[in-house]
């Protein structure tokens, strides 16, 4: 894709400060998980709860089941769909997006979710490896890259926008002390990967005669966090326009083989949820499709023999190691390796030196959204004993809040399929598919250790 | 260059740059452009992202780069 060279002047604005408030979609993903998790405790509080809104397709056997569950159920579906909708699309429109585009899109979206969410509800779906997260991505690939859809519904498939929401989310399910529990060693293990296998992946590159530019972006594409990493320290160091989509190519291709490859080795060596979640989120290259992993995951918590754990063992652990353990260090990343590039690399243009501000800028601010929303949930919840958490503060409060969520990582899931088009990629090269290759390699197998045989009592058992 | 040395002058207090490429007239960065010109970046990111930051497309060096930067070949917006 070329861009004109000085002919179109298209708006061009500085979007730090507080202009970031309502231009950045991580600050949407915040207001509106924070803004759902504060109706939720507001509605707690006076004895009511979100349940009406959070519906669910039940746990079925017989077909019969959802169509009476639909027929009862219909005004709660069709208030969630408008809820989102209206969330939705207030802030895309806000991100300069049309709404007539956004709102036939969603309505796809909000369907495909329902029919998938249904199928995943079924009793068998276990046994024939129909988890919802892997339905959603397998259906969006196969539309995207067999008849396709118009592109101007991809303004309704934003993958991003969605798992950040869903996070934010996660944050009200997740204790904050757990947080504070294991989010250093996440954070030790995040690193010792994320360190290793950039490294792995400059120095192979390199050998291999790529770019250091090209070869740095690469890294962090498979060290930090995929595509979102490799496009920040792209901008940072000022690598060539090219480079950023080869290193996006080898990311979306090695994330969507892990999303499927993951679970499935986890599953064949039984490995308890929590520990295939840290696994995951060592070794997977994206939020979303780490997300899609340790969903599926965690759906065989209690269905498969020999698989230990709960299902949200599997998220949480994923969610420490990749959001807090890796995530949060890109503006760090990006810093540093600006430093590098313009002072022992070629300077490419002249001008100004980076600055300690690019850390802050370049923050993942969804993060305060997750954090947050576990402070609030866990402060809420601050006096309850056990019992009483389990009898009124889980069904009332928290697994609405679950279940809202669950319908945002869905519509996540079905956007990554629907966006992935493989002929729009930019051809990666072998080299740099190489490079890359061997660094996942390494996080790979590095990852599977730290995560079962170093730390594995600790992510088995977390939470307990 | 010891580490301290080299992290220095990030870290020193500047003014803003008064020729950076916000207004320079090769610089492209709303989020549409971005989009377009990085095929596969909506699959699992977004020109949305915070880590982002200020991040586009110079059109005179065909890079990628961070919109504070500057550079001789600045050429104002008009």
């Amino acid at each position: 894709m070329s861009v004109d060279a000085g002919t179109v002047n298209t708006p061009v604005a500085n979007s730090s400060g507080w202009r970031e408030l309502w231009s950045k979609e991580d600050w949407w993903a915040i207001w509106i998980g924070l803004g759902i998790v504060l109706a939720g405790c507001a509605l707690y509080w006076t004895g009511a709860s979100l349940r009406w809104l959070a519906v669910l397709p039940p746990r079925w056997t017989s077909f019969s089941q959802v169509t009476a569950d639909l027929s009862a159920n219909w005004p709660r579906y069709a208030t969630q769909f408008v809820f989102w909708l209206a969330a939705f699309s207030t802030a895309l429109t806000a991100l300069g997006y049309k709404a007539r585009e956004f709102v036939p899109a969603f309505a796809f979206l909000y369907v495909a979710a329902l029919v998938i969410f249904i199928v995943g509800q079924w009793d068998s779906a276990v046994y024939y490896n129909l988890e919802p997260p892997l339905i959603a991505l397998f259906a969006g690939l196969v539309i995207a890259n067999t008849v396709g859809l118009p592109r101007r519904l991809d303004a309704g498939f934003r993958v991003e926008f969605y798992v950040k929401t869903g996070i934010v989310l996660l944050g009200a399910t997740v204790p904050f002390s757990l947080i504070v529990l294991a989010g250093p060693i996440a954070i030790l293990q995040a690193s010792i990967v994320s360190i290793v296998t950039f490294l792995v992946i400059f120095w192979v590159g390199v050998k291999l005669g790529l770019d250091r530019r090209l070869a740095a972006t690469l890294g962090a594409g498979g060290a930090v966090c995929g595509v979102s990493a490799a496009i920040a320290v792209a901008g940072a160091i000022g690598a060539k326009k090219e480079d950023a989509p080869i290193a996006i190519t080898a990311v979306i291709l090695w994330a969507i083989v892990m999303i499927f490859a993951l679970p499935l080795a986890a599953r064949g060596l039984h490995l308890p949820t929590g520990v295939a979640g840290a696994w995951i989120g060592t070794s997977e290259f994206a939020d979303a499709a780490g997300i899609a992993a340790a969903q599926a995951y965690g759906g065989y918590a209690g269905k498969i023999d020999g698989i230990a754990g709960t299902s949200e063992q599997a998220v949480q652990a994923f969610t420490l190691m990749k959001v807090v353990g890796r995530d949060v260090w890109i503006g760090i990343w990006a810093f540093v390796l600006a430093i590098v590039a313009s002072t022992r690399w070629e300077a490419r243009t002249a001008g100004s030196r980076p600055d300690a501000g690019e850390i802050w800028r370049r923050f993942p601010k969804f993060v305060f959204g997750f954090l947050i929303a576990s402070l609030l949930i866990s402060a809420v919840t601050a006096g309850y004993s056990l019992a009483d958490y389990n009898k009124t503060a889980v069904p009332g409060l928290i697994a609405p809040i679950k279940d809202l969520r669950t319908w945002a990582f869905i519509f996540c899931f079905l956007s990554i399929g629907l966006t992935t088009r493989f002929k729009d990629l930019a051809a990666a090269g072998r080299a740099p598919l190489l490079a890359f290759s061997t660094g996942v390699a390494v996080n790979v197998v590095l990852g599977f250790i730290l995560s079962v045989y170093v730390f594995g009592s600790h992510w088995a058992t977390l939470g307990q | 260059m010891t580490l301290m040395e080299l992290l220095r002058p990030a870290f020193r207090p500047r003014k803003a740059a008064r020729f950076d490429c916000f207004g320079c007239t090769y610089f492209r960065n709303d989020a549409k452009t971005i989009e377009q010109a990085l095929p596969g970046i909506s699959s699992f990111s977004s020109a949305h992202a915070s880590v982002r930051a200020d991040d586009g497309l110079c059109t005179r060096h065909d890079t990628l780069l961070n919109g504070r930067r500057a550079c001789a070949d600045y050429s104002v917006r008009t």
